[in-house]
């Protein structure tokens, strides 16, 4: 009886502790923000922010439409297919792809093989090649919850197949769909790793070249003094946090429908 | 007999179609294309097979690429020792033990905590982490190793939670109940029916939430410290890889870095392979 106990104690405590982590790092922050000293401000925020901005809008506007496109072709055409098992097992390999290595095909590639140069051309498409697989494996789940007495009546009123997922089955899985990508967005608007790679920049040289982010800037300015660092992270976290948890209220909605 | 469709619901399809074909196109360019890479700079690497071998890494060489792999294993390492047991024990509690209005909100904020960018974890080690530690653990800056393995640690924790909640819901919730109506208590249901039923799928769990935040770079980035020498000799495949990719001229040099790009995504690979395997395993 006293194992049962101290088991009981132990499980209690990993979860306080991790209660106790997330409340030590927000709090770390806060205070962070509050008692840092104001220092000169390092130029280039607005650069960052219309870095990232740009980024993430050019990965959605790539990887959205080709991700979704994946998604619903696994679950509508592939499901039980070759084609789309082998698809779907790539999917979930290459999910576990660390973003830095996406940042090593950037710079080989979208920079040097291309030509773009380090630009947000170059960073936003390196980060929607991170954000396919989730984009995919979220539709797939998503569009796999549309119960099939939906397509069997469309069918049965004689819907073609692609009749049957553009007018029946896509609008009932869109909020699925949509939380999705939310989520990709999140990651998106955080992700740092590759865009090192691709070459961003605190502050354009006098050049005139160049691009930033914020993710990036938090990493440059890490060390730094003033309170630019903690408003960096405490303003990344809350937009990725919000953006994930309103994706996921949209995702788990969509099921009950 | 199905309605013809509109040249407009044609030309959607094909583009579904094409829509599909460039996915699997750009997912399969990205690992080929690193790997292909790794392995040019492994099969005639410019400053030889000797230098890629050696048990050093430095400037100006020899580029040694299992220093840093055995510094990200080391990470890799420390991290599951503490971040597995937490992990499964916290979703342990949330599933089984915690009371109901509790349960539902602590699943939202570790999904939620899902979602935190890495770069954000690993400034919020600078700033806490590692001067604690430099205050209680007499770690000179503390930065390296230990900072390394808590904050990585605390990255891994919300795959590890989620993996592990999945893992136990697989558990028939009749199994459990059955054991409370033989008198058990709780705890030890959990213990008797619920941990050996789940066990491959919670190791799996803890495997690979530990295994993505391993090949997170900006964690380690910002508390490994930038003294890849001594203190906490931290030197990884990730930090290696961002801090000296972007600026190796040397082909040498240059080589080595592929080469650890290439380990890099071969070990994420790896990852999900044994994710896509678990998640298919029927139970």
């Amino acid at each position: 009886m006293t194992a049962d106990r101290a088991l009981r104690v132990a499980l209690t405590a990993c979860a306080a502790l991790v209660a106790a982590l997330v409340v030590l790092a927000v709090g770390a922050l806060v205070v962070g923000l509050v008692v840092a000293e104001p220092a000169q401000a390092t130029p280039g925020l607005g650069l960052a922010i219309a870095g990232t901005v740009q980024i993430v809008g050019i990965a959605l506007t790539v990887a959205a439409p080709l991700g979704v496109g994946a998604g619903v072709f696994l679950a509508e055409y592939g499901r039980l297919g070759p084609p789309a098992h082998m698809l779907r097992a790539l999917v979930q390999q290459v999910a576990s792809i660390p973003a830095l290595v996406h940042g090593v095909f950037g710079l080989a590639v979208f920079v040097g093989l291309l030509g773009l140069g380090p630009t947000v051309a170059a960073a936003g498409l390196a980060v929607a090649l991170l954000l396919l697989p989730g984009i995919v494996e979220a539709t797939e789940v998503a569009v796999r919850r549309v119960p099939d007495l939906q397509r069997e009546a469309a069918l049965a009123l004689g819907a073609s197949r692609f009749q049957v997922v553009g007018r029946v089955v896509l609008p009932s899985a869109a909020r699925g769909v949509a939380g999705g990508v939310l989520r990709a967005t999140a990651r998106a608007l955080g992700e740092a790793a590759p865009l090192i790679l691709v070459g961003a920049v605190v502050a354009r040289p006098s050049s005139g070249e160049g691009f930033s982010a914020v993710p990036f800037r938090l990493w440059a300015l890490a060390q730094g003094t003033g309170r630019e660092p903690y408003a960096l992270a405490l303003s990344l976290v809350g937009i990725a946090v919000a953006l994930a948890v309103i994706g996921a209220r949209l995702r788990a909605g969509g099921s009950e429908r | 007999m199905s309605a013809p469709m509109t040249p407009a619901e044609r030309l959607a399809e094909r583009g579904l179609f094409l829509a599909t074909g460039v996915t699997a196109f750009a997912l399969l360019a990205v690992p080929v294309a690193v790997c292909g890479l790794g392995l040019g700079g492994l099969a005639r690497p410019a400053g030889g097979l000797s230098s890629l071998l050696a048990l050093r890494w430095q400037e100006p060489g020899p580029h040694g690429v299992l220093v840093p792999l055995a510094g990200t294993l080391l990470v890799g390492l420390g991290a599951s020792l503490w971040a597995a047991p937490v992990g499964i024990g916290a979703a342990t509690w949330i599933r089984w033990l915690a009371p109901a209005r509790v349960r539902r909100r602590a699943r939202e904020v570790a999904s939620a905590l899902a979602a935190v960018p890495p770069v954000v974890a690993g400034f919020v080690g600078l700033i806490a982490v590692a001067p604690l530690l430099a205050r209680i653990g007499g770690v000179p800056d503390g930065r390296g190793l230990p900072a390394a393995v808590i904050v990585v640690g605390a990255l891994a924790l919300p795959p590890v939670i989620a993996g592990a909640d999945r893992a136990m819901a697989r558990v028939p919730r009749r199994r459990f109940d059955a054991a409370l109506a033989l008198g058990a208590t709780r705890v030890q249901a959990i213990r008797a029916v619920i941990w050996p039923v789940a066990a491959v799928d919670l190791a799996s769990a803890a495997l690979l939430g530990v295994g993505r935040a391993l090949g997170d770079a900006m964690v380690v980035l910002l508390v490994a410290g930038d003294d890849h020498g001594l203190g906490g000799p931290l030197r990884t495949l990730t930090t290696t890889i961002a801090l000296e990719l972007p600026r190796a001229v040397d082909p040498e040099h240059r080589d080595a870095l592929y080469v650890a790009a290439g380990a890099l995504a071969l070990l994420g690979l790896l990852v999900g392979a044994a994710r896509a395997r678990t998640e298919r395993a029927p139970s």
